[in-house]
Parts: structure tokens; sequence; C-alpha cells
């Protein structure tokens, strides 16, 4: 498996956003995918309600990516678990828009999260073993020695604008 | 961590062994510790010297146990100085007696002779001398009967022996007397036992270092010196250098015992690491030697192979790790276990282990001990991240070893393996207590990162790509992880065929052998016992999941991972229902499920498995409000729905049974999620009391597609405010229509009948009772028109509602009490069917303000008129309606607003006013401003009327009426309702005039000189006036400024005042134009009054001031037909004064009135007559000139002269006869006073008129 540098995953978006007319949800997702990600799971969670001021942390939109398919619920729950970590993160003062590093949840799967402007809460939950590769003979290590808080920065950062008018849209 | 040997993997401290204090119970005869020859071969400490005891002695025993470090953190401590260079080391302090059992140095000779070589000890030590054996260690591969002998690497014996038996320092606390007389003996006593105890240890060859403290008994000691001299004697006599001895003195405190003890501890520090260093550097020793020394005896038995270099030195840098670590060297322990474990997996030593041999479970039993101690060095030393690194390097290299040479990783033994790696992570984080802040204290990010896991730490380089896992997370994970991996290794026990899964007594030897090919059991039962065929007694999964699951759950709660912590507890009571442990299930869901954060941010697919399970253990547990509450929540659609699943509120308890009373379950809808809503509309803001109000009910399904239709048997309604509670009873109609989208129907409610109704004590209000169909399909709508009459003003907001489902076997109720702010909307049966428009976008559309009862009296000013005249008197009739239900005790006010000042006056008809006393009325508005009338009782939709007065508007202003009605109605005395209603009344003058003066000629004679009448002689001089009389002519032209024609009933002329001693008389008038008494608006009514002005006494030659008024008496013309007082003319005609301006008239001047008269024989011939008068005493001379014209001729003298005697007149006739005829002519006779030689103006008298020039006569034209 092979991490794209940050430039690799703005180009490949770009050129993603130029061939789909799809929101940019599955721009990025898509973009995450080709780069070899086993499973990238993203979410935007969350909205202000205006009714009594607080997070309403519905989930907006679950996508899996072989081979987890299967494994909602699963996934729903690790979703959800990565919540807390919202919320005790806000606690805390000035936080960024890019919360890195939620928690992993094993030496395997690892969740990444980023709140918008608006509330929207974005998780990625990333595969750091990749395909499983395990050669006899040898001790396998995870594919990849680590993962940059960085690396994953541009699937939020070059977000292009009419996310917007998505995120409202959804209910 | 359990289930590894305790001292193969604890923290090693020094042990340092306290005799001659009491012992320990459990300290006393070393039951746990399991040793090879302990008790055979073991050199005994013996002595019995009895133990010491008192109050001092019990004290400081307390104190030297209190430090005992074995159950401290796994963390660098700081010294008490907090210098961490030279870290404080802790002990491992345990009490024995004197007498000890110290573990065998040597093994027991092999039984059988064997040829041995006469090599040195592997101990280095001069070998024994009864024995041709090399003897060794019981417990090393050298000596035969070792568990290690021949290949083995290294057994947790040998840590043992340095942890638990033998000391590295031993202190042994002796009595010292006081008593002056035994001191000698005592000491001499002391100094024998001392020097046998230290005989005793230095035989058994072990170099723990000695100590000896003694404890003063009590008595007056003696001085000082003295003391110090007996123990230095002492120390003497035994050979102990000066560290080596203390005295406690007899009264010490025990802040002072733990001073000393301190002190002590301190004391033994540099002598105990120098003990382990030189166990270090003999293992070190043997190490560099690089050969493999040779057995006791070669082996005989199974292989004969012997332990490799390599795996010799495996065990050197082991011990060499072990002996930093009681020395608290960390880091050097590290390198020493980093090393001993790359060599032990390096290619000499695990590779060359065959999977079947024992020897492999007992490397991989090293292995994982190396690896502990390793991961708590690193967390000793902070860095967390390498750390788990190495955790999962472990796990890796495990593995991998596993796979190739092992059992493989596909079976029960390697998931507990894993399952135990990940909880030992967690009990080393535990112990390490590495500090995971808790999120409140915490400020900074990174601080509240590390609640959840630590960043890395600062010796790897930022730049590094560090794994997501690799940021040591705290405990919960791990436990968490455990428990995942225990369950995939109940997967794989429920795996194991059944022919493995018996005993080993009932199967076949070749089986017995076949299984210990496939199952790997290290640290793992066999598989009879991991998975019995009987199903009972085996190994107890669940058990070992729930405990990690919990003590997972606790790490997350603490944390406030509150979705986590929901996960967990779900999975536990999974565990728990899957052993049928249906209550504890129960237990964890059932005070979970009302508060589930699932529920508040909408993970539906979360929630129903939640509720499934709770579902589930309910229904086991038979709690059926439980069932009712999960059941109303599920049928929800949000709710992904089970196929097979028949949703149906009402068969929620079908298989349930009965229960006496039946289960009655209220549910709050903040609480729950619904599959029923409802809502009340109200259609306007405002209502008023008294009126019908329109409200709607909503509820709407929002149940699951497929569910069976909700019966609900009531719905209740209650109001905050003043409405009425309503309660909707289901019509119980089996064959309710639930397809359609959306029903409207219409409700009357009636009074709930008194029989069933008992009304609460606060309930002041009774209930509104209606039926209705309530049978709600799923996704449908049913929309109830709703009319309720509020009683009583103020706000009414809906309080709550509550739904209500009776069955046979429960009650259930769905109250609603927070009425959000929600789009309302109004439902309507329209042309296209049904429709709903939005209302209420601005209020609160469950809130309706209630306004007063309205007043329904009705007053009315039947006669008002839109322009009233000054000084006319309005009667204004006020008719008072009562269109109330009942009769009304009324009371009638009117005032009059406009200029405070203006003289109108209010009354009544008969002309009463108001009584002063009556004190409502306000002081700047005089009491005639005011009426105040109490009516009485009206009848219901009776009439009354009053009159008032309006009088005396002398000004044309605007005043407003207020009248009001204040009344209550007679069944409700409490309530005053008032109606108010103003009019405007504008009064203006009806009529403006304009006036003008002319002189007239008087026709009668002047007094005659010559006559005198006898009423001047009298006496009476005032009896009738004596003076010349002038007639003057007021000619007065009067314009109508009314809106419409009024009758003038007379016009007269008033006189007012006259001064200058005269008398007047004043004619009626002579009406010029028109000639009907009624005048139009803006018509002119011109008229003439004549006035002869006498002066009362003759030869008064004042002036005569003349103030006369114009007075109209008129009325409406329309009051003819409309008045009702017709018989009563005077009440309807006004009497409206025209100020004239005042006249004076000259009384004493001479004058000149020009009168002409048509010649009644000869047509357009004109008399022009001039009477020249002298009213004064004088005589008068005038010169009378007639001026030609070329307009007539005239006949008469031209010139001539008049002379005038006092008060004496004369007339000068003259003829004319125009030119033409039709016009003004204008004779110029010019008369000049001689006497003043002044020329007088000629006065024009009856028709004619004047100029600046003189006078104007008209010729009429011809007939």
């Amino acid at each position: 498996m092979r991490i794209g540098t940050s430039k690799e995953l703005g180009n490949s978006l770009e050129h993603l956003s130029s061939s789909y007319s799809q929101p940019w949800l599955v721009r990025e997702l898509l973009a995450l995918e080709s780069l070899g990600k086993q499973y990238v799971q993203q979410k935007p969670l969350g909205r202000m309600s205006i009714a009594n001021g607080t997070y309403q942390d519905n989930p907006l939109h679950i996508s899996l990516f072989p081979p987890y398919t299967d494994a909602t619920i699963e996934f729903s729950f690790l979703l959800n678990s990565c919540l807390d970590i919202f919320e005790i993160r806000r606690k805390q003062t000035s936080i960024d828009q890019d919360l890195g590093l939620l928690h992993a949840i094993d030496e395997r799967l690892a969740a990444y999260g980023w709140l918008t402007t608006t509330g929207v809460k974005l998780l990625i939950i990333v595969d750091m073993f990749g395909q499983e590769s395990v050669s006899a003979g040898k001790p396998t290590g995870p594919a990849v020695s680590g993962l940059r808080d960085s690396d994953l920065k541009p699937v939020c950062g070059k977000r292009p604008s009419p996310s917007l008018p998505v995120l409202m849209a959804n209910p | 961590m359990d289930a590894y040997p305790q001292d193969y993997v604890n923290h090693n401290l020094p042990l340092v062994l306290l005799s001659g204090l009491e012992a320990d119970a459990e300290d006393g005869s070393n039951p746990t510790v399991d040793y090879p020859l302990l008790a055979e071969k073991g050199p005994k400490i013996f002595s019995d010297f009895p133990p010491l005891s008192g109050s001092v002695a019990e004290e400081l025993r307390r104190v030297l146990l209190e430090e005992d470090g074995s159950q401290m953190p796994w963390k660098a401590g700081l010294a008490s100085s907090g210098n961490p260079s030279s870290p404080h080391i802790t002990y491992r302090v345990r009490s024995s007696g004197r007498s000890y059992q110290l573990p065998p140095r040597k093994a027991n000779p092999p039984k059988t002779s064997a040829p041995t070589s006469p090599t040195i000890d592997s101990d280095g030590t001069p070998s024994g001398s009864t024995t041709p054996y090399v003897l060794h260690s019981p417990i090393s591969p050298l000596s035969p009967g070792s568990p290690t002998f021949p290949d083995g690497l290294l057994t947790p014996w040998w840590v043992t022996k340095h942890q638990e038996l033998v000391p590295a320092a031993v202190i042994n606390f002796f009595p010292f007397s006081l008593d002056p007389n035994m001191n000698s003996l005592r000491d001499n006593q002391l100094k024998i036992e001392i020097n046998s105890l230290k005989k005793e240890w230095a035989s058994s060859g072990f170099k723990t270092r000695f100590l000896v403290v003694l404890i003063s008994e009590d008595g007056d000691g003696g001085y000082e010196g003295e003391i110090d001299d007996r123990v230095a004697g002492i120390r003497r006599a035994t050979n102990l250098d000066q560290k080596s001895i203390f005295v406690i003195p007899p009264d010490a405190t025990p802040s002072e015992l733990k001073d000393f003890v301190k002190s002590l501890f301190s004391l033994l520090q540099p002598s105990v690491v120098e003990y382990y260093r030189d166990l270090s550097k003999h293992a070190r020793r043997k190490r560099n030697r690089s050969s493999i020394p040779p057995p006791t005896a070669p082996p005989t038995t199974g292989t004969s192979q012997t332990l490799s270099l390599q795996g010799w030195n495996v065990r050197y840098e082991f011990k060499l790790g072990i002996f930093a670590e009681f020395r608290q060297e960390m880091d050097a322990a590290c390198r020493n276990y980093e090393s001993a474990y790359e060599t032990l997996f390096g290619q000499e030593v695990f590779e060359n282990i065959a999977g079947w041999d024992p020897r492999f479970n007992d490397a991989r039993l090293l292995g994982d001990a190396l690896a502990i101690r390793i991961i708590r060095c690193l967390m000793w030393t902070g860095q967390t991240t390498s750390a788990t690194r190495f955790w999962v390097d472990h796990r890796i290299r495990t593995k991998d070893i596993v796979n190739r040479r092992g059992k493989g990783s596909k079976n029960y033994g390697w998931e507990a393996w894993e399952a135990r790696w990940s909880s030992v992570m967690a009990q080393l984080i535990r112990r390490a207590e590495i500090s995971l802040p808790s999120p409140e204290a915490s400020g900074d990010q990174s601080m509240a990162m590390s609640s959840i896991f630590h960043p890395p730490e600062k010796s790897i380089p930022t730049g590094e790509r560090v794994n997501p896992w690799e940021h040591l997370h705290h405990e919960g994970y791990w436990l968490y992880r455990s428990a995942k991996h225990t369950m995939v290794r109940r997967e794989f026990a429920l795996q194991i065929p059944n022919e493995d899964r018996m005993s080993p007594g009932q199967s076949p030897a070749s089986q017995i052998a076949n299984k210990s090919y496939l199952y790997d059991t290290y640290l793992a039962p066999e598989t009879h016992i991991e998975a019995p065929q009987s199903g009972e007694g085996g190994f107890n999964h669940s058990e070992l999941i729930l405990s990690s699951l919990k003590a997972a759950l606790a790490e997350f709660s603490k944390r406030q991972q509150t979705r986590q912590v929901e996960r967990l507890s779900l999975e536990i009571a999974e565990e728990y229902m899957r052993i049928g442990s249906w209550s504890e299930a129960y237990s964890i869901l059932e005070p979970l499920w009302s508060t589930l954060s699932w529920r508040k941010s909408g993970w539906w697919f979360l929630m129903e498995n939640f509720g499934r399970v709770l579902r589930e253990s309910a229904v086991r547990k038979q709690e059926s409000e439980t069932v009712l509450r999960v059941d109303w929540e599920l049928l929800n659609k949000v709710f992904p729905s089970r196929p097979a699943w028949h949703y149906d509120i009402h068969k929620s308890l079908e298989n349930l049974p009965a229960e006496k009373p039946k289960p009655c379950v209220v549910l709050r809808a903040e609480d729950v999620m619904t599959s029923l809503t409802a809502s009340i509309v109200f259609e306007k803001s405002e209502g008023n009391v008294g009126e019908p109000l329109q409200a709607q009910l909503i509820i709407s399904s929002c149940a699951q597609k497929a569910s069976a239709p909700i019966r609900l048997s009531e719905v209740k309604l209650v109001f905050e405010g003043c409405l009425r509670p309503v309660k909707l009873q289901s019509d119980q109609n089996e064959d309710a229509d639930t397809s359609s989208p959306c029903c409207i129907s219409s409700l009357s409610l009636r009074e709930a009948s008194s029989a069933g109704d008992i009304q609460s004590p606060t309930g002041v209000l009774a209930t509104l009772v209606g039926v209705a169909d309530l049978t709600i399909g799923p996704s449908q709508t049913k929309v109830y028109n709703l009319t309720c009459i509020p009683r009583e003003a103020g706000e009414a907001q809906v309080a709550s509602i509550t739904m209500s489902v009776d069955e046979e076997k429960f009650n259930l109720a769905y109250v609603i009490t927070d009425h959000g702010l929600r789009d309302a909307y109004w439902w309507q049966e329209t042309k296209k069917g049904l429709s709903r428009r939005r209302v209420g976008k601005d209020r609160d559309t469950g809130k309706c303000k209630i306004m007063p009862k309205p007043p329904k009296i009705r007053i009315s000013t039947p006669n008002l008129r839109e322009t009233y005249y000054t000084n006319e008197r309005v009667a204004l009739k006020i008719g008072i309606h009562n269109e109330e239900d009942e009769g009304a005790d009324v009371s009638a006010e009117i005032r009059l607003f406009g200029s405070p000042e203006s003289t109108a006056k209010l009354q009544w008809l008969d002309g009463s006013s108001n009584p002063p006393s009556s004190g409502t009325s306000s002081p700047t508005e005089g009491p005639s401003h005011f009426l105040k009338q109490t009516i009485g009782v009206m009848e219901r939709a009776s009439d009354k009327e009053l009159i008032v007065v309006l009088a005396d508007t002398q000004d044309a202003a605007k005043y407003s009426l207020e009248i009001s009605a204040v009344y209550h109605v007679v069944s409700d005395v409490q309530t005053p309702i008032m109606k108010v209603i103003t009019v405007d009344l504008s009064f203006i003058r009806p009529f403006e005039a304009n006036y003008d003066f002319k002189p007239s000629i008087h026709p009668f004679p002047w007094p005659d000189f010559f006559s005198v009448s006898d009423e001047l002689i009298r006496d009476d001089p005032v009896s009738a006036p004596g003076g010349l009389s002038q007639r003057w002519c007021l000619n007065s032209k009067v314009v109508s400024f009314a809106l419409e024609p009024l009758i003038i009933d007379q016009m007269s002329l008033k006189l007012l005042t006259l001064t200058g001693g005269a008398v007047s008389t004043i004619n009626p008038e002579v009406l010029v134009s028109p000639e009907t008494p009624h005048i139009s608006p803006e018509e002119l009514r011109e008229s003439n009054f004549f006035l002869d002005i006498q002066k009362i006494t003759l030869g008064d030659r004042r002036p005569a001031a003349l103030n006369v008024a114009l007075e109209i008496i008129w009325r409406r013309l329309s009051d003819e037909s409309t008045a009702p007082s017709e018989s009563d003319p005077e009440v309807n005609t006004t009497t409206t004064i025209l100020e004239i301006p005042r006249f004076v008239v000259p009384m004493g001047e001479p004058r000149v009135l020009a009168s002409s008269t048509p010649s009644t024989s000869f047509p357009g011939l004109l008399h022009l007559e001039y009477t020249l008068e002298n009213p004064s005493t004088h005589f008068l001379t005038f010169n009378l000139m007639m001026e030609a014209s070329e307009h007539f001729a005239f006949s008469g003298s031209k010139t001539t002269v008049v002379q005038l005697v006092p008060l004496s007149r004369h007339t000068v006739r003259y003829n004319i006869l125009p030119a033409k005829r039709g016009l003004w002519i204008q004779p110029q006779l010019v008369v000049v006073d001689t006497y003043f030689n002044k020329s007088l103006r000629v006065l024009p008298t009856g028709e004619m008129r004047a100029d600046k020039k003189g006078i104007l006569v008209w010729v009429d034209a011809d007939d």
C-alpha cells in the first residue's frame, strides 16, 4: 500500500472533481480509495438544531468500502464512539477544525475527525493495514509505518465550495 | 497477567528481611513459595532468641512494613530529596521470625553415577568436596532433575529465588537492656547470638547484608556515653561495621521511628545496590566466558541436546536485566532484556525449538516475560509510543513464530494469548499509573488528547510516521480488545470437533497425540476443558469476556466516553443473555435505555439493536413495562424494520402472563421516541370569553409501515390557563379508516356526566368529553376539530396531551408536555381534498390569549346630528340596549370633553344635573360636564332611553361626548363590564350678519315754539320725553351659515343700552327679502328696523350711544316632523343673538336729509326734498345751490339761502325730470353753513344711496 503525499491527494481530488458531478463527499471518498486505502469511511455528522442550540449528532452519510461493506452495524458503533471524543475535545479551549487523530480502535483501524464551522463533523476511519499481505518467513508489520495527520488534511482541506448546500440539504 | 508466574513478570524490588520482630502470619512459613529442594537441602538460619515485643517493636514493625514497595506503581519514584538522578529504591520488606529457610545453592547429585569431567563449577565457587559431581543450582539446566535440564532456557523459580527467598539484606532486631544490673550479661548474650547468626548467614553462601538494630528496653538507661560504649563493645565483638548497627531509644515516638526507618533504608541503599552489582558481575563474567558449561550429568532421557550458547546468553542477559531492575536501573535493565529478547527470537534459540516440544511454550513464556519487562521499562521511562510499538512487535513476532514453528494462529490457544496480551497491556498501563488526566482537569488540547491516548514521546522525531495505535491509548481500549479476542477464542473453541473434546481418559491415545499437534495449549487449557463435550464445567469464556468488558467499561466511563459505554453495556448484556443471565442483562440495559445518547442523536440503527436486546431480556424477565416501552419506541419508522417482526403494540404482551394489577406505563414525550405525535393548534392567537374557540388536535403516526394500527382508548388534553380539559374517547369502531393518509373529523364536546366524573380538588374545571375515531394507522394523520368555549380571560396554553392505550393486559399512556415550536398547520377540507396551510408563523400555536368577555350592551345615539349650532339646546337621545343573555345592572355615565372653560352645560332632560357629591368627575371637568345615572337592572333584550341636554353652547367648538355604560350581568356580580362610546359634537354659528344704520326723516313734527304741550309744564319731567326725535333705519343682512334650511320664527332688535339721555322706540322687523320664514344655507335675509330716538330734554345736544342686538328665533326645519315634543315648540326653537356694533347718534348737529318721491301725476318726475334740520339753539344760515346736471332737469331755486331758527327744520323741494330712465342720477345740492363756512353733507334716506360725491337717486324705468 502506498500513501500519497498531500499533493498527490490534492491532485487526484481535483482530477476527480472534474470527472464527477456527484457531491464532494463521493469525490473525496473515491479519491482516498484510489490511493489504495482499503477502507475509508467518511461521515459528516451533526446539525445545528435551532430549537435547543445543541448539536444533534445524527448520521448524515455513511459509506463503507470493501472489504467492510457488510459491517454496517460494527462501523456504526465505531463511528458513534468517535463522537465521544468530539465531545471531549470540544470542552477544551479553541479547537481547530482539524481534530486529527481521534483514537485508534485497535492496531488496524484509526479514526480521524474534522469539524466544520457549521458544526458538521466529518469522520474518516482508515484501515492501517490495507490488504493483508502475509508472506511466510518474514514478520509482517503494518503495511504503513504510520500516518501523519497532515496526510489526511487534503481530504477535507480541498473540499470544494459546493459542499455547503449539500450539507444543508441534509435533514 | 495472572496467567504468568508472578515473579516472572512482576517488577523486582530488593528483598529486605526483618528478623526478630513478630513474623507475619503468611510470611512465617513461606507456604506460597515453591522451590525445589527448599526444605530438604536449603541452609536454615536458626535462632531460638525470642522475638521482640512491646509497643516500640510493634510500631517499628508497622513502619517498616509500610515501606514495602511491592504495591507501588511501576514508575520512577522520586527520591525524598526530589533528585531524580539518584532514585530512591523501594524495597520488598518481609518480616520473619528469627529462623529463616534459604534456598539450596546446589542440587542433589544425580542418583546414578556418571562420568564427569573435572571442570570448574559453573558458579565459580569451589565444588563440594564430598562428591565427584560438579553440582549446580537445582534450577540450572546443568543439574539433572532441574526443570530446565538439559536444554531449558529459564524457569520462573530463578526470579522467585531472588525476589522471595534470598534477601539482599537482613535486619536483625534485638533487645538492648538498660537495666544496669543485667547490662553485661545481656550484652554478652547479644554478642553470642549475633555472632552465631552472622556465621550462619555467611555459611549459607549468600552475601546478604547483615544489619543489627538494638531496641532499648525500658529502664533508666544510664548516661549516653555508657550506651555508646556498650554498643561499640558489641560491634567490636561481632565485627560489624559502624553502619550496620543501630540503637533505638526506649521512648521513641512514631515520628522518630519513621525518620529512623527512612534513614535506615537510605543507609541500606548503597549496600543493597552493591549486593546486586556483585550478582550482576558474576552473571556477566559467566556470559563473557562464551562457552557452554557442561552439565552435572549428561542427559540420559529424551533428547540429548543441551542448551545452546545463544540460549545461555539469553539466560545471562535476563539475569543481568533482573539484577539491574533490582537496582532500579531501568535503562540498563531494558538494554539487557532487549538483548535477551533479540537473542531469544534470533536464529539459534526459538528457531531451534520444535513446536511440539514443551520447551517451545517455555520459550514463549520467557518471551512474554521479557516483552512485559521491556514494556514496563519503556513505560517507566515514559516512552509510551515505544512501549506500544514493542507490544505490537511482540505480537507480530509471536504470531509469526507460532505460525511457522508452532500450531498456528487459527485456534483458540492463539486467541487466548491475544486476549491475554491485550489485558497484560492494560494491566501494565494501570500499574505504571500513566497519567491520563481526566478531561476536566486538563486545559490545553494536548492534554485533552491524552485523556484518550498519549502523544508520542519527545524522543520520537516529530516528522516520523506514528501509527495511530502507537499512541498509547488508555486501558479501556486494551481491555476491550482483549474481550474481543476472547470472543473469537470462544468461536474457535466451539469449532473443536467432538472427538477432541473428550477427556484424556476417554479418548484413545492416538487421538491425544494428535491433539497435541493440533491445539495450542500455551497458557490455555486442553481441549476437553476449553470446550468439554458435556458442555459443563469447562472454561468459562463468558466470565472472562464479561470481566474484560466491565473493566473496559469502567475505564471508558471514567473518561466520559458515554457512547462507548453504551456500546459496551450492550455487549455485556448480550454476553449475559448468551449465558442466560437475563436479569443481569436486563439490569445493565434498563437504566441506560431512558438516557440513551443514540436516541438523542438519531443513531436509530444502534438504538434498534439496543432495544431488541433489552426487549428480549425484558421478555425473559417478564418485565412487561419495559417490553411496552421498547415496543412503543421501536414502532417508529425511523428504525430499520425487521421483516419477521409483527409490529403491534396491542399484542406486545401477548406472550407474557397477565399480571395483576395490570402494568401501567406512562411515557413522557421528551424521553422516548414515539410512534404517535400529537399537537394542538389554535386557529387564532386570540379568543374571547364565552365565544367558541377553534382548535385542532392533530395526531399523526410515524409507525412502521407494516405495523398494525394503534387503537387509542382515549386522548386527554389539559390546558394551562382557563380552558377546560378535554377528553376524547374512542368510539370503539372496529373498522375505522386506517389507510387514508389524513382524516378530519369535527367533534362535539359535552359535559362529562357528573356520575363518572369525580373532580379532583385541584381541578376546578370540569372535563369536556367527546367521542372520536382514535384508531391511527401507520403514517396516518387524524385531525380533530375542537370547539371550546373559554370561561375566563387569560393565557391558555396546552399543558399536556395524553394518549392512552387501554388493553386487557396493560395500560399505556403517552404524555406530551413539551410543545416545542414546530411548524403548525391548519387542516381544511377543500375542493381538492384535504389540504393544510401554514398557520401561526410568528406565534406559538399552542397558545391562545383569551380576552375578557366583550360588552354586549349596545349604546346608540339615534338623533345625533352632524352639526349643532351655537346656543342650540341639544337634546341627545341615548339608547342603551341590553343584548346580553341575561339581565344586567347598568349605570350610565356621560362625560363632555372639549374646551373645559366653555359654558356649555350638560344636564338631564328634566334639568337636573348631577349631585355635586358624585365624586367621579375629575377635578378638571366641572360638574356641568359630567352626568351619571344608575339605570338599574335591565332585563334581557330590553332598551332604555336617556336624554341628555347640552345647552348654553356659546362658542363654536367641537365637543366630544363619552357615553359609558358600566354594568354587570345579574349572574356574575364580580365582573364589571364597561361599554364606552364616544360621539363628537361640533357646534357652529348658524348666522352671521351685516348692519347698516341709515338716517330717516321722522314723520312727526318737531316741537312748536308757539304751542306748549301740557306735559312740558308739568312737574314730572321724566314722564314723557320732550326732546327732539330722530328716526334711524337699521338695515340688517343676515346670512345663514347653517348646513340646512332653517325656519326663522322671529327676528327682532333688542335694545341693550342707550346712553346720552335719550329714549328709543324700536319698531318691528320690516322684511325686505325674502318673503318666507325659511332661510336656506348661505341665503341672505335682509330686513329693516326703524328706531326712533328721542331726547328726553329739549336742547340736550349730547350724542346718544346705542347698543342693540339682533335676536333671531329659529328652529330646524326637520324638527317639525321628527321632534317628538311637537306640542312644545319652545323646546325646539333656538334664540340666536347677534351683537350689533355700537352706534352713536349725533343729536345736536345740523343735518340735511334728502328724500325723493316719484310724482304720482307725471311719470318720470321726481320730487326731491331736502330737509334741513337745526337741532341746535343757534340761528343758522345755509346757502343752498343746486348744481345743474346733464342727466336731469330740475325746477326749484337754483340758489337760495335758508335761515333756521334754533330747534327748527325746513324742507326745500325740487322737481327733477331725468333725461334718461332706469339709472341712478346724482343731484348735487351744495349746502354751506355760512356761519362756520362749512358745507354739510346731504344724507340719503329711504331708497336713496350715497357715494363720495353725494346722494344717488334711482330713476325708475318706464312702466
